[in-house]
């Protein structure tokens, strides 16, 4: 019996080639981030900043793990499109319409 | 006892133009996509939407409690970052599991797989203690608007981690198993897929619920 599997590739994928030292590069700079969030949250001085801070921070997150985790970076562009008006539509949804709620209440 | 596919069964795997039996055959796609891993992007694209709305009614009400307890009586930071430590953890164990797929070496993949189902576990755990925690202090789903809420956000969210454990432990039940169609490369990576949607849910989650519950 063989330990080897059956799979198809892409056009666009490299089977053969090892992206691990990217991957834990990029793991460790989720974490850095991470640390970062928390260390915004924890310092009295960048309270004022905290929600841009936080959300800037996040977006950078969110962006690496897409890009390279979920492989939009390399992957075809029409996946990108897809998921870019789902994503436009939830930030729509968690920062503009909370916005005008919150102003029409203010 | 499962065994690996006939040649004939893994002949039907094979797209193909131009087939030449009456059975099923995946015909190349218009857009040069696989079709199952562009319909998992609609899917996500679709959850992008879900999430964006729990997220909207979260902020929207998170303020408008009249009474506690509130989230900056229960929050625990600490505790919170280091379980998002877990789930970062997890999408690179996956996106290995899924590297090892795409290579072949099933023993790699298997191992990657099972780190997952651990990690996310462990993440289940954790989200069992806190909600155990939060309703000692009192806060239930009717408590008031920032626990019907709360519950909702994260409550969905720990659903799809559920569903991605056992997404995964079936992966890593039918490898073992020698099915060799359950577990090709597209099936890891598809997994892989909505599992690190699950994760960048969790990193918006953690900044906008957690890290700014003082707000």
């Amino acid at each position: 019996m063989t330990d080897h599997m059956e799979h198809h590739h892409d056009a666009e994928s490299q089977p053969t080639k090892d992206h691990t030292r990217q991957y834990v590069s990029i793991f460790v700079l989720l974490g850095i981030i991470t640390l970062a969030e928390v260390g915004v949250f924890y310092v009295d001085a960048l309270q004022s900043l905290l929600v841009p801070l936080i959300l800037g921070l996040s977006a950078i997150k969110f962006l690496l793990v897409v890009m390279y985790y979920m492989h939009l970076k390399a992957d075809h562009k029409v996946l990108t499109l897809f998921f870019a008006v789902g994503a436009v539509m939830a930030i729509t949804m968690f920062v503009i319409v909370p916005w005008i709620v919150i102003w029409q209440y203010a | 006892m499962s065994t690996y596919p006939l040649p004939q069964q893994e002949a039907l795997e094979q797209p193909t133009t131009a087939p030449t039996t009456g059975a099923a055959v995946h015909p190349e796609p218009n857009t040069g996509i696989d079709s199952k891993k562009l319909g998992m992007w609609v899917f996500l694209a679709s959850e992008c939407m879900l999430f964006g709305s729990l997220l909207g009614t979260y902020i929207v009400y998170v303020g408008q409690s009249v009474s506690g307890p509130l989230p900056q009586d229960l929050f625990n930071i600490p505790l919170t970052t280091l379980f998002t430590f877990v789930l970062l953890s997890s999408s690179l164990t996956v996106v290995l599991a899924d590297q090892a797929a795409k290579q072949g070496n099933i023993r790699k993949m298997r191992f990657w797989l099972g780190a997952t189902v651990a990690l996310g576990l462990s993440f289940l755990g954790f989200q069992v203690f806190e909600y155990s925690h939060f309703m000692a202090e009192g806060l239930f789903l009717r408590t008031n608007l920032f626990g019907s809420t709360f519950y909702v956000l994260t409550g969905f969210h720990g659903v799809h981690v559920s569903i991605g454990v056992i997404w995964f432990s079936s992966l890593l039940i039918s490898s073992l198993r020698k099915n060799r169609r359950a577990v090709s490369a597209t099936n890891v990576e598809l997994a892989g897929l909505y599992w690190h949607f699950v994760d960048i849910v969790w990193i918006v989650v953690f900044g906008v619920v957690y890290l700014m519950a003082d707000i």
